[in-house]
């Protein structure tokens, strides 16, 4: 596997990665839960993503640690709710901490994505620049709805305070949804450049 | 903290959040900078500022009911203790016991420390001001010049300026003072640039002053080593956040030059000292710093981002806390604490005092639950301390705490609060009324009829059959037997606790919508006598808590959803509804003889809110006739000549309105019109004359 190909398919598991961490199907299989598009396959994308790419970018092996971490979390999460469990509310110091290393990940990520596209696709300034933008974006909404999740612990129930809170919540996760979605777009820009830079540089 | 167990949930809980914030500064060691390495420690500095349970909250653990269970388990009290400040109040009283003994001890460490870092601080103080004073005397060229490097330095890279002591015998350069910092220099030698540079950095970011917050905290935690180890890392980091603003500002061969000044320090001996900031802090530290800056890098800008994101995460819920939780896992399956053993009955009953109701609802809501379920946990969150040995040694027996309703609740039914009545802004009065199971269905439901023989009531349901001996009565066919209690509602500290008044009557009522109003329960009395009929008016008012669970699995294809009553206790619930019913009666109290005259009977009545304000009464209605605001319109004709019950029940009416408070407004009187054969005979203003 050449350079080009480990960059096109690493650059192509981690935006389908995205799309298993911020979609999800549920179905109920006899009163319990089941996930169709696991948050523990996005991050086995993005682990494997890692290991191609951590040639061309060196700090992308320091995640390695993070996402295994969050990715036997994740796998341990999706197991719990098959069996009707919440490991956020069973081990809320654990979910804090990958909370907090999922936050990192993600803003590491993609900032190695940003320095890639620098690299590889020197013509287009854009493209680094949208990928720090949508990175930054990500991060914002991800503190906001990891805040909210812990304002609404605090708001009596029942109040007009908790309701304006559901819609809030609701809204943020719109707009995180939309996000997930940008930064795929992003993403699988970055490879169709990096696809034709490299056909250019080939020819 | 009033006493030891305070001082306990006190340091317990920050040592808590010190142990996470140690894993978390592991975590992020190599990929967050110095500044946040050091910014992250503001938690741990808020949490130790916050009194430790504050709004019956807790920080990762509960330690508030693990130090409760504690001491109960050793004193045997069932108080609460409550953290007011987050540091020591002095004692005013002589000690009494072990506890009360080990306070006094832990207060005199606390001064004892104080002490000490104050006279150091003041002693060097001292020194310094006499030997500043004395330099400025003697005006030496080697004091100017080492007074003008400073300045120059601080000129070049913009950072505040100080007055210079230069202090002959010392090795190292140090900022001291809070309000009035000053350099203290080694006499004799003109120091490096980098290292000025490095000691204005400390001026600049005012770190004596945390240096001295960190030392209050040491004064105050003194036997807790691990929060001393956290102070000796914050204090480390404090160097280490200088070091990397001075490799921000140098290039090249300076930064491997500041390396080897603070290599040269390695050997320096270092004392911490209260509103100091020393460059030299001990030759393993330095060792780390050195590290430091070999691998030193800038971090890009777009890291103060995920810096603030992760710090505020972080604080949100590490400072906010979380709502303890009520140990009941082993008491909702019918354990006593026979089967679950001292330890486990003094951490339920802990975390039953720990998880108190906040509002009068919610502690009445608690107290129906608890009379509902049998749940003697559930009562100890609303029973006031003074209650709760005796509930504790109820739940140490084999058949557990009896909530001697004399029946077996309804728990499907619910509870209704009737008659809510303020007394002042921290005190209520309530009735409490839960439906019982009758015998049949109690023994149908895995009961048997010994379980049904507890029921006991009264002689003067004569209404109810009597399966034996008075006993195991059935109420009639569409009848519903309710345990009736008053009961008081209080607060105790930042507690809500209900207090029975009395003890349970048992009623027995209609089986349609109890919330509506039951003659047979409790009420406000309205009474006025005219044409020798008086009429009584029984005003009720029930306030309900949305306790309602929909299932949303157990869809019925007419029906929708089922519905169920939700038996687990909201301490901190509001009234979502407050039900109000007038219910009439009329009762002729003339000779007999008048009796005949009287063919038909009608009335009107409608609620005031003023006295002196009587409203227009509707036309008595043929037949009747009610609307939610109360008015009630009602006539017929009396069966017999003379011998019609001279008791009428003239029926009620009834409004439901969304609670606001305050909810137990009661109309000051009701305005009523009675009507003899169709005619009106009288005017009357009913006046309330009995409470309940």
């Amino acid at each position: 596997m050449n350079k080009t190909d480990r960059l096109y398919i690493g650059i192509t598991r981690a935006a389908w990665g995205y799309f298993f961490l911020y979609f999800n199907v549920d179905i109920n299989m006899g009163g319990n839960t089941v996930g169709l598009l696991p948050a523990f396959v996005g991050m086995a994308l993005f682990l494997s993503a890692i290991e191609l790419l951590k040639e061309e970018r060196r700090n992308l092996a320091l995640l390695r640690p993070f996402a295994v971490a969050l990715l036997v979390w994740y796998l341990a999460g999706w197991a719990a709710d098959i069996f009707g469990v919440s490991l956020d509310t069973r081990l809320p110091v654990i979910s804090l901490l990958t909370s907090l290393a999922g936050m990192y990940f993600q803003f590491q990520l993609m900032t190695d994505f940003a320095a890639l596209a620098r690299i590889y696709v020197p013509d287009n300034p854009d493209l680094e620049r949208r990928l720090l933008r949508w990175r930054t974006i990500q991060t914002v909404m991800l503190t906001i709805l990891t805040v909210l999740v812990y304002v609404f612990d605090i708001v009596p129930e029942g109040g007009y305070g908790n309701l304006v809170l559901m819609y809030t919540m609701l809204g943020a996760g719109i707009i995180q949804i939309i996000v997930g979605i940008c930064l795929m777009a992003a993403l699988f820009a970055l490879r169709r450049a990096i696809g034709t830079e490299n056909t250019g540089t080939e020819q | 903290m009033r006493d030891i167990w305070g001082f306990l949930m006190q340091t317990l809980t920050a040592s808590g959040v010190a142990v996470l914030l140690l894993v978390i500064k592991a975590m992020f060691r190599d990929k967050l900078s110095p500044k946040w390495q050091f910014a992250v420690w503001g938690v741990l500095g808020c949490v130790l500022l916050i009194p430790a349970g504050a709004f019956g909250r807790y920080v990762l653990v509960n330690w508030q009911a693990a130090v409760e269970t504690l001491k109960t388990l050793l004193t045997g009290e069932y108080t609460l203790t409550q953290v007011i400040l987050p540091f020591p109040l002095p004692v005013t009283k002589l000690p009494a016991n072990a506890a009360e003994w080990i306070f006094v001890i832990y207060e005199l460490g606390v001064l004892v420390f104080l002490m000490k870092y104050l006279v150091s601080y003041v002693r060097l103080g001292s020194v310094l001001r006499k030997r500043e004073n004395e330099s400025e005397g003697a005006g030496t060229d080697n004091n100017y010049k080492e007074a003008e490097k400073v300045r120059d330095t601080a000129e070049k890279y913009s950072l505040p300026v100080c007055p210079v002591v230069p202090v002959a015998g010392i090795h190292s350069a140090f900022i001291f003072g809070i309000f009035r910092p000053v350099l203290v220099l080694p006499a004799g030698e003109m120091p490096d640039e980098k290292v000025i540079l490095h000691e204005l950095l400390h001026l600049k970011s005012k770190d004596t002053l945390w240096g001295v917050l960190i030392c209050i905290f040491r004064c105050i935690h003194w036997c807790n080593p691990l929060l001393w180890h956290c102070a000796d890392l914050a204090g480390n980091d404090i160097e280490a956040r200088c070091d990397y603003r001075v490799l921000e500002l140098l290039e090249g061969e300076e930064r491997r030059d500041y390396g080897r000044i603070l290599l040269s320090m390695a050997n320096e001996k270092y004392a911490r000292m209260p509103g100091t900031s020393s460059m030299a802090n001990g030759g393993r530290n330095i060792s780390r710093r050195i590290e430091s800056i070999v691998r030193f890098k800038k971090y890009p800008p777009g890291m103060a981002l995920v810096s603030v994101c992760i710090v505020m995460v972080l604080a949100f819920p590490v400072l906010a806390g979380t709502k303890a939780e009520v140990y009941t896992e082993k008491w909702s399956e019918g354990y006593t604490g026979a089967d679950t053993g001292n330890i486990m009955t003094a951490y339920a009953m802990a975390s039953a005092r720990t998880r108190w109701c906040t509002t009068p609802a919610g502690a009445l809501d608690t107290y129906g639950k608890s009379l509902l379920k049998e749940n003697g946990i559930y009562r100890a969150m609303c029973a006031p301390l003074a209650m709760q040995e005796d509930i504790a040694e109820e739940m140490k027996n084999s058949s557990g705490w009896s909530s001697e309703l004399g029946g077996t609740a309804n728990a499907e039914r619910g509870y209704y609060v009737y008659n809510l009545e303020s007394l002042d802004s921290d005190r209520y009065t309530a009735v409490m009324i839960i439906p019982l199971l009758n015998a049949a269905e109690d023994a149908g439901r895995g009961g048997d009829m010994s379980s049904a023989e507890k029921l006991s009531y009264g002689d003067d349901l004569s209404s109810a059959e009597a399966l034996s001996g008075g006993k195991n009565l059935y109420p009639e066919e569409g009848k519903l037997l309710a345990a009736v209690q008053q009961v008081r509602v209080e607060r105790e500290g930042s507690r809500w606790v209900v207090t029975p008044l009395d003890t349970t009557e048992i009623v027995e009522t209609s089986d349609m919508a109890p919330e509506w109003g039951s003659r047979a329960f409790p009420s406000y009395l309205y009474t006025a006598t005219a044409a020798d009929f008086r009429v009584d008016i029984q005003y009720q008012q029930s306030f309900a808590v949305d306790n309602t669970i929909v299932n949303d699995g157990q869809q019925s294809l007419f029906f929708g959803n089922t519905v169920t009553f939700d038996t687990v206790p909201k301490p901190d619930a509001e009234f979502a509804r407050v039900y109000q019913s007038s219910l009439v009666t009329c009762t002729y109290i003339g000779d007999d003889a008048g009796k005949a005259d009287i063919t038909e009977l009608g009335i009107t009545a409608v609620p005031m809110d003023d006295p002196e304000n009587r409203p227009e009464l509707p036309s008595v209605s043929n037949g009747f006739y009610s609307s939610s605001d109360g008015t009630i319109s009602n006539s017929g004709y009396l069966d017999g000549e003379t011998d019609w019950d001279p008791v009428i029940d003239m029926g009620g009416s009834g409004g439901t309105a969304v609670y606001e408070k305050p909810a137990n407004k009661l109309p000051a009187c009701f305005a009523a019109e009675l009507y003899i054969n169709g005619e009106p005979v009288a005017e009357l203003t009913l006046e309330r004359v009995r409470e309940k």
